[in-house]
């Protein structure tokens, strides 16, 4: 019963990030609409680019969404809903997350274009600005609830959520975060004004359509992170804990599919800049913070 | 059916997904999305969304005017489109080399959601068939060149070795369009054995079928087979025969022809995709070692030796302006060399002779798309000042320019919002466009505080104009006469042209009407005339000879032509988006370029 | 459940995924063939058929970024074991992960003195 209430609330979850990511980007609210963009892009032409890696080319979508789901599973949304309880948990995400990397630069080098092959290193700019702001708030985060399991971290929430207790951790987490799932303003790898489409440019068909999965999960993944992590996972006043967390998710992933959008998009030498000059100073400085916290005032 | 896919027998599910594409509409628009806007063609409410690329649409909307190389860049990204695909003219009829288009509409707004309304029909009914045709066209052909690795500029129609460096040309397909009398041999090769495959259409081993054959040929004829040593550092010094060179006395080295030659027919032979790449750059295990690699290849800024690539960013790149040719060689993703050329240029030769000032005032303004008042005020006041004729309403006819002005800068937001990912500028922008481009005197009134809004809100977007302060600076001395900005970057070029929206927004209001430019009566006038407006990209000058009421030569001089020698200095070691972004700052137009 | 049992887990959810993928890959299959066409395998590069390979030693501008990344990648992992014992440990953890993080941020420092963090 559990497990068939999560992967249904997993999948509704992720139709619901697309349905949003469409309206954002269209204006336009369409419940149908990635049921309608899976259908076509189902009945559309799979081209493999002639001279293409192959293996690059097939590997990478498949990757990215592989990367994404494992993430996933170790999110809670309510005690006992979770796919599985690692004891390191938090860690588990994150080693999940970096084969996002290898998923992207495999999927712009196979095809042997230009556009895919620039957004696929410029992704990996991107990483190692980002890196460190996922890894450095987790940590503060574990510091807190004396454990990297998932569960854990969430109850250790119970009486005051970490976005109040480390707003600065919740800040560059939240900004990491959207790199990481290259939403806007970090969509460089994919941006259609930057690169005409970027890593996705050369894919069509079903392959798009996996890779477009993979990023809808990622973008789940990352927003139902910042939920456990800061937001207090399932904890609500009333109601059944599950719907606290699909409506925190959503709500995240709404916030940062379309906070974005009123930027310029970042290019990742400024982000690079952005992110070793201020980001990883407060990072450290928060790690600190959050000690002096944790041993005077333990919430 | 060049838009369909095959299958014989459509089921249940072939329905669905033909309805399901009809209501998902990616469109590629030629010659460019701001043609629909100045068109004024609103393509998100008939319920199209704009493609970023030719992998990404399944339709093709065509716009007039479209030229010959337009239509051919056209064919390339219809050949790219995935199937089901469909093409759409509104307003054109002769779209050849492009196959027959599947729904031709009128110009207009309503012919545009007619169209789309019959294309969501044509989709559900034909986007499975069972009778295909694979779409071809000049453009696609291709042929076999060699060049030398190291040295690019190095290009023959035969396989040898390199005058500059000594080593094997290595094959490399490329386009027809570059004449050379020996291509046609390979040509007819290469087209006749696409017809012998086009039943397994096999088209992927045609090019290495063509070029085996082209190799063994060459091996007969030329005298590279028969040259066995050479200098190391004379390549030109060539014998048959072990010795030492007559230049500097060095023992000369064995020419490694065989060795290559057996691995090119091998992997001719396999098919093999993998090993004709490996060939193509050149690396193949133990074909050269690292120091050959990297002689001859060129420096970077910061010192590094690095392998770089040409890209082309046009015509169709979202982004930028449509129809401008921008081809960019890449070093990492540092600009190390950008080159421009137009698809859809003007010309101000009158090769049919003279032609009476009144249908040369509708040519040249036929022949500008995107500002074609301004043109024809521009044409009209060339011939007056010939004619010696005075117009009295020239204050309406600068109001009537000021509107035109405002439209083309709002294009120009649509297309830097679309390029910096910022969806509310681009679909605000267009749409105020779209509401500007048709307003009479009284429209324009009521729309000034929804214009003077919206500018204030593009000042106010964080981010931005740090985003654009590095950006687009111009050497000093340069030859820019478009809107002038306080700043020299494109920041400042974005404030100046927001002003310009509210300054010829102020300049209409003086004016009181908007009127329209007409020809004033000439005769049979004669002499020379000059004559400059102010656009919105910056000075055009008009020189004309009229001979008995007829033009019998015109001069024109565009923006646009001086402002694309400033895209090579902007773009000088610039990092990609940064290049873009300053190119878009400049706003050139390749309708204003010559041909 | 025990560890095993959980990675046995993750292991069937990777399986699944592929599973998934490939079932979707052969309905894709089933709907219709890809049709070999001229021009249609180049990649598509905005209307002009550039038939060049791109593939190239790549000059990423980024490489004293990604070096002092690795020092610091290095250094988060000795992080999350200490942050779970955190709490018990007490002050001594604060100051030995203190001396440790404020030599990596002199590091940083060093760095940035000697133009690092810039674009290369």
């Amino acid at each position: 019963m559990s497990s068939f209430v999560l992967i249904a609330s997993l999948i509704f979850a992720t139709y619901g990030v697309a349905v949003i990511e469409e309206w954002v980007s269209t204006n336009r609210l369409r419940l149908a609409g990635p049921l309608i963009s899976t259908l076509r892009l189902l009945g559309q032409e799979n081209i493999l680019p002639r001279k293409s890696d192959r293996l690059f080319f097939e590997v990478g979508p498949v990757l990215l969404l592989i990367a994404a789901l494992l993430s996933l599973a170790v999110i809670p949304l309510a005690p006992g809903l979770i796919v599985t309880d690692l004891a390191t948990g938090a860690l588990f995400f994150n080693a999940a997350l970096a084969y996002v990397l290898v998923a992207m630069i495999m999927a712009g080098w196979g095809p042997d274009g230009a556009y895919g092959m620039i957004g696929g290193w410029r992704f990996l700019g991107q990483l190692i600005a980002y890196a460190m702001l996922v890894v450095m708030p987790i940590t503060t985060v574990a510091m807190r609830a004396e454990s990297l399991s998932t569960i854990d971290i969430v109850n250790s929430q119970e009486m005051l959520w970490n976005i109040a207790y480390q707003p600065l951790g919740f800040l560059l987490f939240l900004f990491a975060g959207m790199a990481m799932a290259f939403v806007p303003p970090f969509d460089l790898p994919v941006a259609s004004g930057e690169l005409a489409g970027g890593v996705e440019a050369e894919y069509t068909g079903v392959r798009l359509i996996i890779f477009r999965l993979g990023r809808m999960v990622l973008i789940l993944s990352v927003s139902s992170a910042i939920v456990v992590f800061y937001l207090g996972g399932w904890l609500g006043p009333f109601g059944p804990d599950w719907s606290w967390s699909m409506i925190k998710i959503l709500g995240v992933a709404a916030l940062m599919l379309s906070g974005g959008r009123m930027l310029p998009r970042i290019r990742e030498a400024t982000l690079l800049a952005w992110s070793w000059k201020l980001g990883i100073p407060l990072a450290l400085a928060n790690i600190f913070l959050v000690g002096v916290l944790v041993l005077v005032v333990p919430l | 059916m060049f838009g369909s896919r095959e299958f014989s027998k459509p089921n249940l599910l072939h329905g669905l997904i033909g309805r399901a594409t009809g209501n998902d509409l990616r469109v590629l628009v030629v010659p460019g999305p701001e043609l629909a806007l100045a068109g004024g063609l609103d393509l998100m409410d008939a319920g199209l969304r704009m493609a970023s690329g030719p992998r990404d649409a399944n339709v093709l909307l065509l716009l007039p005017p479209l030229g010959d190389k337009m239509l051919n860049a056209a064919s390339v990204a219809f050949a790219q489109m995935p199937r089901p695909r469909a093409i759409v003219a509104l307003g054109v009829k002769n779209i050849s080399p492009l196959p027959e288009a599947d729904i031709y509409g009128e110009l207009s707004q309503a012919g545009l959601i007619e169209s789309v309304n019959s294309l969501r029909l044509h989709f559900a009914q034909n986007s499975f068939s069972n009778s295909v045709q694979s779409f071809d066209a000049p453009a696609l052909q291709s042929r076999i060149e060699y060049t030398c690795p190291m040295h690019p500029e190095v290009v023959s129609n035969q396989p040898g070795s390199c005058p500059k460096c000594g080593m094997d040309l290595v094959p490399r397909e490329t386009g027809t369009d570059t004449g050379q009398p020996e291509e046609k041999s390979v040509q007819k090769t290469q087209s006749s054995s696409n017809a012998a495959h086009a039943h397994s259409s096999h088209v992927k081993t045609a090019p290495a079928e063509v070029d085996h054959g082209e190799h063994k040929k060459a091996d007969g004829e030329s005298g590279d087979a028969t040259a066995k040593y050479t200098c190391p550092m004379h390549p030109e010094v060539v014998s048959d025969e072990p010795g030492s060179c007559p230049k500097c006395g060095m023992f000369l080295e064995p020419v490694k022809a065989e060795s290559d030659h057996g691995s090119h027919s091998h992997g001719s032979h396999s098919h093999e995709s993998e090993s004709s790449v490996s060939k193509l750059i050149g690396l193949e295990p133990g074909f050269m070692s690292m120091i050959e690699m990297t002689e001859g290849t060129p420096r970077s800024s910061d010192g590094l030796q690095m392998e770089w690539i040409t890209v082309p960013f046009g015509p169709f790149f979202p982004g930028l302006p449509a129809g401008f040719g921008l081809e960019l060689t890449l070093d990492g993703d540092n600009v190390a060399k950008a080159t421009t050329s137009s698809f859809c240029g003007f010309s101000d030769s009158l090769e049919n002779g003279p032609i009476n000032a009144g249908d040369y005032v509708e040519n040249l303004q036929g022949q500008m798309p995107l500002a074609p008042l301004t043109y024809r005020l521009l044409a009209c006041r060339a011939i007056e000042a010939a004619a010696e004729k005075t117009s009295e309403n020239d204050n309406l006819r600068d109001a009537t320019l000021a509107q035109e002005r405002i439209a083309s800068q709002l294009r120009w937001l649509t297309n830097l919002g679309r390029q910096l990912g910022l969806k509310g500028i681009e679909r605000k922008a267009a749409k105020l466009q779209l509401l500007i481009i048709g307003a009479d005197y009284e429209q324009i009134i009521k729309l000034t505080p929804e214009l003077s809004q919206f500018i204030k809100k593009v000042k106010a977007t964080p981010f931005l104009r740090r985003r654009l302060d590095a950006v687009g600076e111009l050497p000093p001395q340069s030859n820019w006469d478009g809107p002038q900005s306080i700043e020299n970057n494109a920041a400042g070029r974005l404030v100046a042209r927001l002003d310009d929206i509210s300054q010829s927004l102020a300049l209409i209001k003086k004016a009181g009407a908007i009127g329209e430019i007409k020809l004033a009566e000439i005769g049979n006038a004669a002499g020379h005339g000059h004559a400059s407006v102010d656009t919105a990209r910056g000075k055009a000058n008009l020189h004309v000879e009229l001979k008995g009421g007829q033009v019998i030569s015109a001069k024109l001089d565009t923006p646009s032509m001086r402002h694309t020698e400033l895209v090579a200095p902007l773009t000088d070691q610039q990092e990609l988006g940064d290049a873009l972004v300053a190119i878009a700052s400049i706003d050139i137009s390749p309708w204003e370029m010559r041909v | 459940m025990s560890q095993l049992q959980q990675y046995a887990i993750l292991f069937g959810l990777t399986v699944g995924t592929l599973g998934l993928v490939l079932s979707l890959y052969a309905l894709a299959r089933a709907i219709g063939k890809t049709r070999k066409e001229p021009g249609k395998d180049v990649p598509a590069t905005a209307g002009q058929l550039s038939r060049d390979p791109v593939w190239v030693r790549y000059h990423a501008r980024y490489t004293t970024f990604a070096l002092l990344f690795l020092a610091f990648d290095m250094e988060m992992a000795f992080m999350y074991p200490w942050a779970v014992v955190y709490k018990e440990e007490g002050l001594v953890a604060l100051l030995d992960m203190g001396v440790f993080l404020a030599i990596l941020f002199l590091g940083l420092l060093y760095g940035w003195s000697q133009s690092a963090l810039k674009r290369q």
